[in-house]
Protein backbone atom coordinates (compact mmCIF):
# COMPACT_ATOMS: atom_id res chain seq x y z
CA UNK A 1 0.00 0.00 0.00
CA UNK A 2 2.75 2.19 0.79
CA UNK A 3 3.94 2.86 -2.98
CA UNK A 4 0.20 3.68 -3.60
CA UNK A 5 0.18 6.27 -0.70
CA UNK A 6 2.91 8.06 -1.93
CA UNK A 7 1.38 8.58 -5.53
CA UNK A 8 -1.88 9.94 -4.13
CA UNK A 9 -1.90 13.03 -1.80
CA UNK A 10 -4.58 13.86 -3.35
CA UNK A 11 -6.81 10.81 -1.77
CA UNK A 12 -4.33 10.56 1.54
CA UNK A 13 -3.05 12.86 3.87
CA UNK A 14 0.60 12.38 3.30
CA UNK A 15 3.79 13.98 4.73
CA UNK A 16 6.39 15.65 3.01
CA UNK A 17 8.45 11.92 2.65
CA UNK A 18 5.17 10.51 1.47
CA UNK A 19 4.33 8.59 4.63
CA UNK A 20 0.44 8.42 5.96
CA UNK A 21 0.08 11.22 8.66
CA UNK A 22 -2.95 11.03 10.48
CA UNK A 23 -4.95 14.36 9.56
CA UNK A 24 -7.33 13.76 12.59
CA UNK A 25 -7.21 17.40 13.49
CA UNK A 26 -8.16 18.94 10.42
CA UNK A 27 -10.41 16.42 8.85
CA UNK A 28 -12.89 17.24 12.04
CA UNK A 29 -12.72 20.42 12.05
CA UNK A 30 -13.68 20.81 8.50
CA UNK A 31 -15.46 17.73 8.72
CA UNK A 32 -18.85 19.65 11.07
CA UNK A 33 -19.36 21.67 7.61
CA UNK A 34 -17.62 20.99 5.20
CA UNK A 35 -18.61 16.99 4.80
CA UNK A 36 -22.15 16.30 2.65
CA UNK A 37 -21.95 12.49 3.56
CA UNK A 38 -20.71 10.26 6.90
CA UNK A 39 -21.34 6.51 6.23
CA UNK A 40 -21.08 4.25 9.38
CA UNK A 41 -21.45 1.24 10.72
CA UNK A 42 -21.89 0.14 14.28
CA UNK A 43 -22.63 -2.61 16.89
CA UNK A 44 -26.40 -1.25 18.63
CA UNK A 45 -29.02 0.90 17.23
CA UNK A 46 -32.20 1.70 19.86
CA UNK A 47 -35.30 1.89 18.48
CA UNK A 48 -35.16 5.41 17.77
CA UNK A 49 -32.12 5.45 16.06
CA UNK A 50 -29.30 5.84 18.45
CA UNK A 51 -26.61 4.17 18.05
CA UNK A 52 -23.17 3.08 20.07
CA UNK A 53 -20.24 0.63 19.57
CA UNK A 54 -19.92 0.54 23.78
CA UNK A 55 -21.36 -2.77 24.44
CA UNK A 56 -21.59 -4.90 27.26
CA UNK A 57 -18.14 -6.54 27.41
CA UNK A 58 -16.50 -4.14 24.93
CA UNK A 59 -15.61 -0.62 25.40
CA UNK A 60 -14.07 1.46 21.92
CA UNK A 61 -13.12 4.70 21.12
CA UNK A 62 -15.04 6.65 19.68
CA UNK A 63 -13.50 7.24 16.40
CA UNK A 64 -14.53 9.91 13.91
CA UNK A 65 -18.72 9.48 14.14
CA UNK A 66 -19.27 11.91 16.68
CA UNK A 67 -17.78 14.66 14.95
CA UNK A 68 -18.40 13.57 11.41
CA UNK A 69 -21.79 11.80 12.01
CA UNK A 70 -23.80 14.55 13.10
CA UNK A 71 -25.12 17.20 11.77
CA UNK A 72 -24.28 21.06 12.36
CA UNK A 73 -26.65 23.35 12.86
CA UNK A 74 -25.30 26.99 11.81
CA UNK A 75 -25.38 28.29 8.00
CA UNK A 76 -23.07 26.76 5.89
CA UNK A 77 -22.25 26.27 2.23
CA UNK A 78 -25.11 24.48 0.30
CA UNK A 79 -24.73 21.78 -1.86
CA UNK A 80 -26.77 19.32 -4.39
CA UNK A 81 -26.56 16.74 -1.41
CA UNK A 82 -27.30 18.97 1.66
CA UNK A 83 -30.50 20.50 -0.31
CA UNK A 84 -31.50 17.42 -0.93
CA UNK A 85 -32.68 16.18 2.82
CA UNK A 86 -34.68 19.29 2.80
CA UNK A 87 -38.28 17.71 3.33
CA UNK A 88 -40.69 21.10 3.11
CA UNK A 89 -41.75 23.70 0.61
CA UNK A 90 -40.74 26.08 3.29
CA UNK A 91 -37.73 28.32 1.84
CA UNK A 92 -36.24 28.77 5.24
CA UNK A 93 -35.94 25.09 6.15
CA UNK A 94 -32.16 24.36 6.54
CA UNK A 95 -30.16 20.92 4.36
CA UNK A 96 -28.64 18.26 6.40
CA UNK A 97 -26.12 16.37 6.27
CA UNK A 98 -25.98 13.02 4.84
CA UNK A 99 -25.58 10.60 8.09
CA UNK A 100 -26.20 7.08 7.22
CA UNK A 101 -25.78 4.10 9.14
CA UNK A 102 -24.95 1.16 7.15
CA UNK A 103 -25.55 -2.52 9.56
CA UNK A 104 -26.48 -6.33 9.37
CA UNK A 105 -29.62 -6.44 11.52
CA UNK A 106 -27.42 -9.35 13.61
CA UNK A 107 -24.01 -9.04 14.58
CA UNK A 108 -22.16 -11.78 15.75
CA UNK A 109 -24.30 -14.86 15.56
CA UNK A 110 -27.71 -14.25 16.79
CA UNK A 111 -26.89 -10.83 18.67
CA UNK A 112 -29.64 -8.50 17.29
CA UNK A 113 -28.05 -4.85 16.46
CA UNK A 114 -31.48 -3.28 17.09
CA UNK A 115 -32.36 -2.94 20.80
CA UNK A 116 -34.53 -1.11 23.08
CA UNK A 117 -31.93 -0.23 25.26
CA UNK A 118 -28.12 0.88 24.74
CA UNK A 119 -25.82 -0.86 26.72
CA UNK A 120 -24.23 2.15 26.79
CA UNK A 121 -26.68 3.83 28.73
CA UNK A 122 -25.93 1.66 31.51
CA UNK A 123 -22.15 1.56 30.84
CA UNK A 124 -22.23 5.29 31.24
CA UNK A 125 -24.55 5.23 34.44
CA UNK A 126 -21.98 2.77 36.05
CA UNK A 127 -18.87 4.41 34.90
CA UNK A 128 -19.97 7.47 36.08
CA UNK A 129 -20.31 9.38 32.85
CA UNK A 130 -21.67 12.92 32.56
CA UNK A 131 -23.45 11.51 29.17
CA UNK A 132 -23.81 8.37 27.58
CA UNK A 133 -21.54 7.18 25.48
CA UNK A 134 -23.63 7.28 22.39
CA UNK A 135 -21.89 7.55 19.13
CA UNK A 136 -24.48 9.19 16.66
CA UNK A 137 -27.93 10.46 18.27
CA UNK A 138 -31.01 9.53 16.35
CA UNK A 139 -31.52 13.14 15.15
CA UNK A 140 -28.62 13.42 13.15
CA UNK A 141 -29.24 9.89 11.13
CA UNK A 142 -30.64 10.43 7.70
CA UNK A 143 -30.50 7.19 6.86
CA UNK A 144 -30.34 3.62 8.02
CA UNK A 145 -29.35 0.58 5.55
CA UNK A 146 -29.67 -2.99 6.72
CA UNK A 147 -29.80 -6.36 4.08
CA UNK A 148 -33.73 -5.79 4.20
CA UNK A 149 -33.84 -2.11 2.98
CA UNK A 150 -33.38 1.68 3.59
CA UNK A 151 -34.76 3.74 6.27
CA UNK A 152 -34.94 7.43 4.77
CA UNK A 153 -35.26 8.69 9.05
CA UNK A 154 -35.33 12.07 8.02
CA UNK A 155 -38.32 11.70 5.87
CA UNK A 156 -40.29 10.54 9.41
CA UNK A 157 -42.93 13.12 10.50
CA UNK A 158 -42.25 11.65 14.11
CA UNK A 159 -40.97 9.87 16.84
CA UNK A 160 -43.27 7.29 16.33
CA UNK A 161 -43.03 7.07 12.87
CA UNK A 162 -39.04 7.01 12.73
CA UNK A 163 -39.39 3.65 15.45
CA UNK A 164 -41.67 2.17 12.58
CA UNK A 165 -39.71 3.08 9.73
CA UNK A 166 -36.39 1.71 11.65
CA UNK A 167 -38.92 -1.79 12.54
CA UNK A 168 -39.60 -2.24 8.84
CA UNK A 169 -36.20 -3.12 7.89
CA UNK A 170 -34.93 -4.91 11.08
CA UNK A 171 -35.17 -8.23 9.75
CA UNK A 172 -36.05 -10.81 12.06
CA UNK A 173 -34.97 -9.12 15.11
CA UNK A 174 -37.50 -9.28 17.63
CA UNK A 175 -37.70 -5.72 16.79
CA UNK A 176 -38.34 -6.24 13.24
CA UNK A 177 -40.82 -9.26 13.55
CA UNK A 178 -43.29 -6.71 15.55
CA UNK A 179 -43.29 -4.49 12.19
CA UNK A 180 -47.05 -4.96 10.48
CA UNK A 181 -47.27 -5.52 6.85
CA UNK A 182 -49.66 -2.87 6.80
CA UNK A 183 -47.76 -0.38 8.69
CA UNK A 184 -44.71 -1.37 6.15
CA UNK A 185 -47.18 -1.07 3.12
CA UNK A 186 -47.64 2.71 4.42
CA UNK A 187 -44.30 3.35 4.69
CA UNK A 188 -42.96 2.46 1.52
CA UNK A 189 -45.76 3.69 -0.25
CA UNK A 190 -44.89 7.46 0.94
CA UNK A 191 -40.96 6.88 0.80
CA UNK A 192 -39.96 6.60 4.18
CA UNK A 193 -38.96 2.80 3.69
CA UNK A 194 -37.89 1.29 0.63
CA UNK A 195 -37.32 -1.91 0.03
CA UNK A 196 -34.87 -3.74 -2.82
CA UNK A 197 -37.62 -3.91 -5.12
CA UNK A 198 -38.98 -0.83 -5.16
CA UNK A 199 -35.70 0.88 -6.31
CA UNK A 200 -35.25 -1.73 -9.01
CA UNK A 201 -32.37 -3.75 -7.06
CA UNK A 202 -33.37 -8.34 -7.94
CA UNK A 203 -31.36 -9.20 -4.79
CA UNK A 204 -31.05 -12.48 -6.91
CA UNK A 205 -28.25 -10.15 -8.82
CA UNK A 206 -26.13 -9.98 -5.22
CA UNK A 207 -23.34 -12.17 -7.08
CA UNK A 208 -19.22 -11.69 -7.26
CA UNK A 209 -19.74 -10.54 -10.93
CA UNK A 210 -21.20 -7.10 -9.99
CA UNK A 211 -18.51 -6.81 -7.83
CA UNK A 212 -15.76 -3.73 -9.64
CA UNK A 213 -12.79 -6.02 -9.10
CA UNK A 214 -13.18 -9.61 -9.30
CA UNK A 215 -9.79 -10.37 -7.93
CA UNK A 216 -6.67 -9.10 -6.57
CA UNK A 217 -4.84 -9.34 -9.49
CA UNK A 218 -6.98 -6.35 -11.31
CA UNK A 219 -6.44 -4.20 -8.01
CA UNK A 220 -2.95 -4.51 -8.93
CA UNK A 221 -3.43 -3.46 -12.26
CA UNK A 222 -5.59 -0.68 -11.49
CA UNK A 223 -3.33 0.98 -9.27
CA UNK A 224 -0.84 0.91 -11.91
CA UNK A 225 1.37 -1.69 -10.53
CA UNK A 226 1.45 0.55 -7.38
CA UNK A 227 -0.32 -1.55 -5.06
CA UNK A 228 1.51 -4.89 -3.55
CA UNK A 229 -1.16 -6.61 -1.80
CA UNK A 230 0.63 -8.45 1.55
CA UNK A 231 1.55 -11.66 1.26
CA UNK A 232 -1.55 -13.34 2.50
CA UNK A 233 -3.59 -11.88 0.06
CA UNK A 234 -1.54 -12.55 -2.94
CA UNK A 235 -3.31 -16.17 -3.68
CA UNK A 236 -5.99 -15.65 -6.63
CA UNK B 1 -23.26 -28.75 15.65
CA UNK B 2 -26.90 -28.13 15.12
CA UNK B 3 -29.87 -30.19 13.33
CA UNK B 4 -33.05 -28.44 12.80
CA UNK B 5 -36.50 -29.68 10.35
CA UNK B 6 -39.04 -28.00 9.73
CA UNK B 7 -42.16 -28.43 7.15
CA UNK B 8 -44.17 -25.97 5.38
CA UNK B 9 -47.46 -26.09 3.36
CA UNK B 10 -46.88 -25.02 0.05
CA UNK B 11 -47.88 -24.78 -3.35
CA UNK B 12 -45.36 -23.38 -6.06
CA UNK B 13 -43.37 -26.65 -7.89
CA UNK B 14 -39.95 -25.73 -8.22
CA UNK B 15 -38.89 -27.12 -11.51
CA UNK B 16 -35.41 -28.72 -11.19
CA UNK B 17 -32.49 -29.30 -8.48
CA UNK B 18 -30.43 -25.94 -7.23
CA UNK B 19 -27.43 -25.80 -5.40
CA UNK B 20 -26.31 -22.18 -4.30
CA UNK B 21 -23.76 -21.23 -1.57
CA UNK B 22 -20.62 -22.90 -0.48
CA UNK B 23 -20.15 -24.09 3.47
CA UNK B 24 -17.25 -21.40 4.47
CA UNK B 25 -17.24 -18.95 7.16
CA UNK B 26 -20.11 -17.29 7.11
CA UNK B 27 -21.25 -18.49 4.53
CA UNK B 28 -23.59 -21.77 4.05
CA UNK B 29 -24.87 -24.01 1.02
CA UNK B 30 -28.22 -24.22 -0.25
CA UNK B 31 -29.68 -26.62 -2.13
CA UNK B 32 -33.39 -27.97 -3.66
CA UNK B 33 -34.80 -30.61 -4.68
CA UNK B 34 -38.10 -30.94 -6.61
CA UNK B 35 -40.52 -33.37 -4.43
CA UNK B 36 -44.18 -34.41 -4.85
CA UNK B 37 -45.22 -34.05 -1.44
CA UNK B 38 -47.92 -30.97 -1.38
CA UNK B 39 -45.56 -29.87 1.94
CA UNK B 40 -42.40 -28.63 1.70
CA UNK B 41 -39.31 -30.02 3.62
CA UNK B 42 -36.37 -28.18 5.44
CA UNK B 43 -33.36 -30.07 6.99
CA UNK B 44 -30.46 -27.36 8.36
CA UNK B 45 -27.30 -28.55 9.68
CA UNK B 46 -25.61 -25.41 10.67
CA UNK B 47 -22.39 -25.35 13.00
CA UNK B 48 -23.60 -23.15 15.76
CA UNK B 49 -26.31 -24.23 18.24
CA UNK B 50 -29.42 -22.17 19.77
CA UNK B 51 -30.41 -20.21 16.29
CA UNK B 52 -33.91 -22.53 15.92
CA UNK B 53 -35.93 -19.01 16.55
CA UNK B 54 -34.02 -17.39 14.35
CA UNK B 55 -33.95 -20.10 11.50
CA UNK B 56 -37.68 -20.65 11.94
CA UNK B 57 -38.62 -16.83 11.42
CA UNK B 58 -36.05 -17.01 7.98
CA UNK B 59 -38.17 -19.78 6.66
CA UNK B 60 -41.64 -18.32 7.97
CA UNK B 61 -41.06 -15.32 5.75
CA UNK B 62 -39.39 -16.98 3.02
CA UNK B 63 -42.10 -19.15 2.45
CA UNK B 64 -45.20 -16.69 3.03
CA UNK B 65 -43.22 -14.50 0.37
CA UNK B 66 -42.36 -17.31 -2.27
CA UNK B 67 -44.66 -20.38 -1.57
CA UNK B 68 -42.38 -23.03 -3.06
CA UNK B 69 -42.49 -26.15 -2.95
CA UNK B 70 -39.15 -28.31 -2.60
CA UNK B 71 -37.23 -30.31 -0.09
CA UNK B 72 -34.51 -27.91 1.00
CA UNK B 73 -31.63 -28.80 2.53
CA UNK B 74 -29.18 -26.23 4.03
CA UNK B 75 -25.24 -26.73 5.47
CA UNK B 76 -24.48 -23.68 7.26
CA UNK B 77 -21.36 -22.49 8.56
CA UNK B 78 -22.18 -19.38 10.94
CA UNK B 79 -24.08 -16.74 7.73
CA UNK B 80 -26.01 -13.80 8.99
CA UNK B 81 -29.86 -13.97 8.70
CA UNK B 82 -29.20 -11.55 5.62
CA UNK B 83 -27.23 -14.02 3.91
CA UNK B 84 -29.45 -16.75 4.61
CA UNK B 85 -32.38 -14.92 2.71
CA UNK B 86 -30.25 -13.94 0.24
CA UNK B 87 -29.13 -17.57 -0.66
CA UNK B 88 -32.51 -18.85 -0.44
CA UNK B 89 -34.07 -16.54 -2.91
CA UNK B 90 -30.76 -17.58 -5.45
CA UNK B 91 -31.56 -21.08 -5.10
CA UNK B 92 -35.23 -20.46 -5.87
CA UNK B 93 -34.20 -18.40 -8.51
CA UNK B 94 -31.64 -21.25 -9.85
CA UNK B 95 -34.32 -23.97 -9.21
CA UNK B 96 -36.59 -22.37 -11.93
CA UNK B 97 -34.67 -21.55 -14.46
CA UNK B 98 -35.91 -22.67 -17.66
CA UNK B 99 -32.70 -23.71 -19.38
CA UNK B 100 -31.54 -26.31 -17.11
Amino acid sequence: MDKYIRARPDIFATGRDGSLRSNRTLAQLAGLYGVDMFIGSTLQIDYYGNSSTVTAGRLSGFGGAPNMGHNPGGRRHSSEAWQSLVSSDDPLVKGKKLVVQVVETFGQGVTPVFVEQLDAVNIGRKAGLPAAPVMIYGDDVSHVVTEQGIAYLYKAENLDERKNALRAIAGVTPFGMSSTKENVDVLRQKGVVAYPSDIGIKVTEAKRSLLAAKNMEQLVEWSGGLYEPPEEFKCW
Amino acid sequence: METLKYTFQAEKRVKHKAHVGVVGSANLEVIFLPTNNSFSTVDISSKFEGHSAVWKSILERFFAENNCLADIEINDFGATSGVISLRLLQALEVANLDNE
